[in-house]
């Protein structure tokens, strides 16, 4: 009787064991696999956001490039200039207004481009060098800067290197 | 325990065990392919970074007044000095600007693509008479 009683107790302890542990470990085995996933979505994601980044680096570095043939080509008694002075001497360098608004903006591609920021370091006349700063006209305005070797030439100044400083984040 | 608790429990684990198996194999293919991705985009970069210490290490006559024929020789020059292309990336010159800029243009065949526009301008190779000396050493460590 006693015995009976005892092993009727361990049946009724064993069942309902089998179905908690399966679901459990499903739930482990899915949950890990997602987790997995969720790791594989993320490094895709933060690849198309690195590609992105450099396309734009790579679209304000033309831009850079094409700004500074523009300028030696058009403008290159502007190059020993602060932008701000640039309007001012417009007309010593034989440039209309239109001109020198043209080489204030431009467009590499579909994207289109403005000066920020030209600024000659270590002094206007006898500038070494001077800091370009671009960016770019749409809904996220990234801007880039640049710093460029200038040395004497005929005319002025004249580039003889661009160096990339990085992307200074969106503009306002 | 008993035998219709055990066939819902072994199913149920084991239809678990396919979906994790099917997931688990995606996210390894996601992840090979974010891989290889990033290999490509190395590879691209490699060759970007190349571009300038390829033209300042080149022997050039000096800044010329034509920037058309600075613009030649800096296709020459890069056509035959960037390093090697892998990973099926595809690399393209071309002449931009009415021939005065280098087009340069990198494609994978997974669709990534980078181009980048170069002036010999920015390099200093025209636009001007011949390099002060006292810049040579600025223009050393001036990379694009």
């Amino acid at each position: 009787m006693w015995r009976s009683d005892q092993r009727c107790r361990r049946r009724r302890k064993s069942e309902g064991f089998a179905l908690p542990l399966a679901v459990a470990g499903a739930m482990l085995l899915l949950l890990s696999s997602s987790s997995l996933q969720m790791l594989a979505l993320h490094n895709r994601t933060q690849l198309a956001r690195q590609h992105r980044r450099l396309q734009i680096e790579d679209t304000l570095a033309s831009a850079a490039h094409q700004q500074i043939a523009r300028l030696a080509e058009h403008g290159s008694c502007l190059l020993g200039l602060d932008q701000a002075q640039w309007s001012a001497a417009a007309a010593d360098c034989a440039l209309s207004a239109e001109a020198l608004a043209t080489l204030q903006q431009g467009q590499v591609g579909a994207d289109t481009y403005r000066v920020a920021t030209y600024r000659p370091l270590g002094g206007e006349a006898q500038a070494t060098s001077a800091e370009l700063e671009l960016q770019l006209v749409g809904s996220l305005s990234w801007r880039a800067s640049y710093r460029l070797s200038l040395a004497p030439a005929a005319a002025g100044l004249r580039v003889i290197a661009v160096r990339e400083l990085g992307l200074r984040g969106v503009g306002a | 325990m008993n035998m219709a608790e055990v066939i819902v429990a072994s199913s149920l684990f084991l239809s678990a065990c396919g979906g994790a198996a099917q997931i688990g194999s995606s996210s390894a293919q996601a992840m090979a392919q974010s891989r290889h991705q990033f290999d490509v985009m190395e590879t691209i970069e490699a060759q970007l970074l190349a571009v300038a210490p390829v033209l300042q290490g080149a022997v050039h006559d000096g800044p010329a007044h034509d920037c058309g024929s600075a613009a030649q020789w800096m296709q020459q020059q890069l056509a035959s000095a960037l390093p090697p292309l892998s990973h099926g990336v595809e690399r393209q010159l071309s002449l931009a600007a009415g021939g005065q800029q280098v087009m340069l243009v990198l494609r994978a065949p997974n669709g990534l693509r980078r181009e980048r526009l170069y002036s010999p301008v920015g390099f200093g190779l025209c636009g001007g008479p011949a390099v002060v000396p006292q810049f040579n050493q600025e223009l050393g460590d001036a990379s694009f």
